[in-house]
């Protein structure tokens, strides 16, 4: 995924009035059939990115549909403009109802992202859901504020045998943040926030932890290498359909074939 | 012999470095801030929250795994 987008000042000044909506690509089968009639490729089949501009009916195309931000604009600037101008035509309009958190599926696949994008989890822990809806309600508009949107990953724990991944003191409900390994299949509690603390306590903690909180370094190439040899083999929810991404794996490395790269043609 | 010193255009370009310097500035600040995008990771609550706000939606979608690594785009 092309980040340079995405994390541009304009970018993330415009996302504000937009719901972003970030999938994580064959980890859902109804929203993988979603995603395949925004954009597939050219063998038909859902690649391993997708970007489209729509409306709020999640229908109507605002922008041309494509892998990425950057096959359908030339630069950031002018997807911002883009975006500022289509803001325009659908203002936001104000409700008492509170926003939903925007959260991961599940926390297995949060840790993974956030391990993913360098940031903290932030796991909503309760003893049964209608604590967990209370916590999800507190927390929700403090993780869209421009103090601390994108700052952290969220999930929700339903089970708390999910967090036997993670080393350290762990709340029966709270919040609980944790910085996941390198390969977000496990982590460590950083701190507990109680589940009675109010938005201000919440708000407050986080946003010194998010300013304290230092991603690892991560080289791609590194990165899936050292993965490989550790034995890291991530079961997704469905077959990955990409070609390229299937061409990768057969060939044991992005990049590289079993006797390196195929030689280059002579010129006649 | 006098040298010719074209002051007026000294001026000039001395105010276009001075103004390009300070939009390289600008963008290097615009550049450098904390927060990010908040992004909804299941489909259906960002619709939803689409359906409740009015707003238009920024889609993207990836795959959190490379050849089976995980913690990698």
């Amino acid at each position: 995924m092309d980040r340079s987008f995405l994390t541009n000042a304009w970018i993330v000044e415009a996302s504000r009035n937009f719901v972003c909506i970030r999938l994580a690509t064959y980890e859902d089968a109804e929203e993988a059939e979603f995603l395949k009639e925004i954009f597939a490729g050219r063998t038909g089949e859902l690649e391993n990115t997708v970007f489209c501009l729509l409306g709020p009916d999640g229908r109507e195309r605002l922008s041309r549909a494509h892998r990425g931000t950057n096959q359908v604009f030339r630069t950031p600037r002018q997807m911002a403009a883009e975006m500022d101008k289509i803001a325009e035509q659908y203002p936001a309009r104000e409700t008492d109802e509170a926003p939903a958190l925007p959260q991961m599926k599940d926390f297995r696949l949060g840790l993974n992202v956030a391990a993913c994008d360098g940031l903290p989890v932030v796991a909503v822990v309760a003893e049964d859901q209608e604590q967990l809806k209370e916590l999800q309600t507190r927390l929700s508009p403090l993780a869209l504020s421009p103090e601390l949107a994108g700052r952290f990953a969220y999930a929700s724990i339903h089970d708390h045998d999910q967090l036997k991944p993670i080393s350290g003191d762990k709340p029966e409900a709270g919040y609980l943040i944790i910085a996941p390994d390198e390969y977000g299949i496990a982590g460590t509690a950083q701190q507990v926030i109680a589940a009675d603390a109010s938005a201000e306590e919440i708000a407050s903690v986080l946003g010194d932890f998010a300013d304290e909180f230092e991603p690892p370094a991560k080289d791609h190439h590194q990165h899936v290498r050292s993965g490989k040899e550790a034995g890291i083999d991530w079961q997704t929810e469905i077959p990955v359909t990409d070609p390229m991404a299937n061409r990768a794996r057969q060939r044991g490395g992005p990049g590289k074939g079993k006797g390196g790269p195929p030689p280059r043609r002579r010129k006649r | 012999m006098k040298r010719f010193v074209n002051r007026p255009g000294m001026v000039l370009f001395s105010l276009m470095i001075a103004g390009y310097l300070n939009c390289q500035t600008q963008e290097s600040a615009a550049n450098e801030i904390n927060s990010g995008i908040a992004w909804y990771g299941v489909l259906s609550d960002g619709l939803a929250e689409a359906e409740r706000t009015g707003k238009p939606i920024l889609l993207v979608s990836a795959a959190p795994q490379c050849i089976g690594v995980s913690g990698m785009w």
